[in-house]
């Protein structure tokens, strides 16, 4: 098996791709598959007086990002090896600079919807899982970057770690926790999002949305408060709520 | 006349201050967070939530692939240990329990899981042997992979940021 030709999986150009490499054996004898993690993403600021700084919140979130989905899953026969090829992060200052083949993050002032402080929690973030779309609120810059990773990590089809049993650890240190000091997915998390790409889950839609007319506003909330208004055509970030 | 009036109002005073004090000082607020995190649209689940054998909560929960997205429930309940319990009875049949120590105020999510097993299920050699050939030949497949169902509670004692 080891000396048959694998079969590349093309990452097709979209914003999230796994790519196949060619089988080895390591040391111990046991059969490996490479596979190279590709994003393509964009991150727009819309939020107003925050006291962070977009690209080093972009860095510090890139490279938490290759981390997170750096590792191996298997066993004492196979395993696959995750690793990150392209991480193609870019600040943009405008939706319409979002290009088809990109994800996008939008920082925002405030993250609404049911979550709110008389319902149980206030709202940091807000993802369509699967979809291309995710907003962050502004916050302190270590938390918006572990928060960006959080909604990326359901972007590519994780839930809660709570929920699905597949954090190596139950300490808080998981990004799809809520806690303040994360810093791991586990490769089982990984392996699922793989699952999920190979099953057509991911990828889905755009993560932006061309507004109607003139008067449409996009919000510094997810959609709720005026901000600016577009023109008919112009491109805004894909509303979300959980209303 | 008066008197019967001013023993009413002593008597009302009385019994709101012994309800403010109970509530203070004997019950804790919990707050259940309850949500269908399903990986595939599906009709709304019916949930029934029991607290100590009696029924708190019957609702129904629809999907949604927008995270987080759960219904809230604040309830007050007294101090001291609890049994937590959900069960649903329609075309799903599922039901799991937890006990909680309610002393500061908790944070109860709820969640319901309809999936696809895939993850931690699937060992490595199904995913290459899924990888190495045709899609629609693969038994290893993981979309012809069996459902799982599940409920988990997970309690939270500090306010959380959902995310």
């Amino acid at each position: 098996m080891a000396n048959n030709p694998v079969n590349n999986i093309d990452p097709d150009g979209r914003d999230i791709g796994f790519e196949v490499g060619k089988q080895y054996k390591d040391k111990d004898g046991r059969l490996v598959t490479p596979v190279t993690i590709s994003v393509k993403m964009a991150v727009l600021d819309l939020s107003k007086g925050g006291k962070h700084n977009t690209n080093s919140v972009i860095s510090d979130f890139k490279s938490q990002l290759t981390k997170a989905l750096t590792g191996t899953y298997g066993d004492k026969n196979s395993a696959i090896e995750f690793k990150v090829g392209t991480l193609d992060v870019q600040s943009i200052g405008s939706a319409d600079d979002v290009k088809d083949d990109q994800h996008l993050i939008t920082i925002v002032d405030d993250v609404t919807g049911k979550a709110d402080p008389d319902k149980g929690g206030d709202a940091g973030g807000l993802a369509e899982t699967g979809g291309k779309i995710a907003y962050v609120q502004k916050g302190e810059a270590g938390w918006m970057a572990q928060s960006m990773v959080h909604e990326f990590g359901h972007n590519i089809g994780l839930d809660h770690s709570w929920k699905d049993n597949m954090n190596s650890t139950d300490d808080g240190r998981n990004y799809m926790d809520y806690t303040n000091n994360r810093n791991n997915l586990s490769p089982e998390q990984v392996a699922e999002s793989f699952g999920q790409y190979n099953s057509g889950k991911l990828n889905q839609g755009v993560g932006y949305q061309k507004a109607a007319n003139d008067s449409y506003t996009i919000g510094r909330t997810t959609n709720e408060q005026p901000y600016r208004t577009i023109r008919a055509g112009q491109r805004m970030p894909k509303p979300l709520t959980n209303k | 006349m008066k008197r019967t009036i001013t023993f009413f109002v002593i008597a009302i005073a009385l019994a709101a201050s012994a309800y403010l004090v109970y509530t203070k000082y004997y019950t804790q607020r919990v707050m259940f967070l309850v949500s269908n995190d399903s990986d595939e649209e599906m009709p709304p689940i019916k949930l029934e939530i029991f607290v100590d054998g009696s029924k708190l909560i019957q609702d129904y929960f629809i999907y949604s692939n927008i995270q987080p997205h759960h219904t809230s429930y604040e309830e007050r309940m007294k101090k001291g240990k609890h049994l937590i319990e959900v069960k649903s009875n329609g075309k799903v049949k599922i039901k799991t329990k937890k006990e909680i120590e309610l002393n500061k105020p908790l944070y109860v999510f709820i969640s319901f899981h309809y999936d696809t097993l895939i993850g931690k299920e699937i060992k490595a050699q199904k995913m290459i042997f899924y990888m190495l050939h045709d899609s629609t030949t693969t038994k290893f497949r993981p979309d012809s992979l069996i459902k799982r169902k599940d409920i988990v509670i997970h309690v939270m004692d500090k306010e959380p940021i959902h995310q």
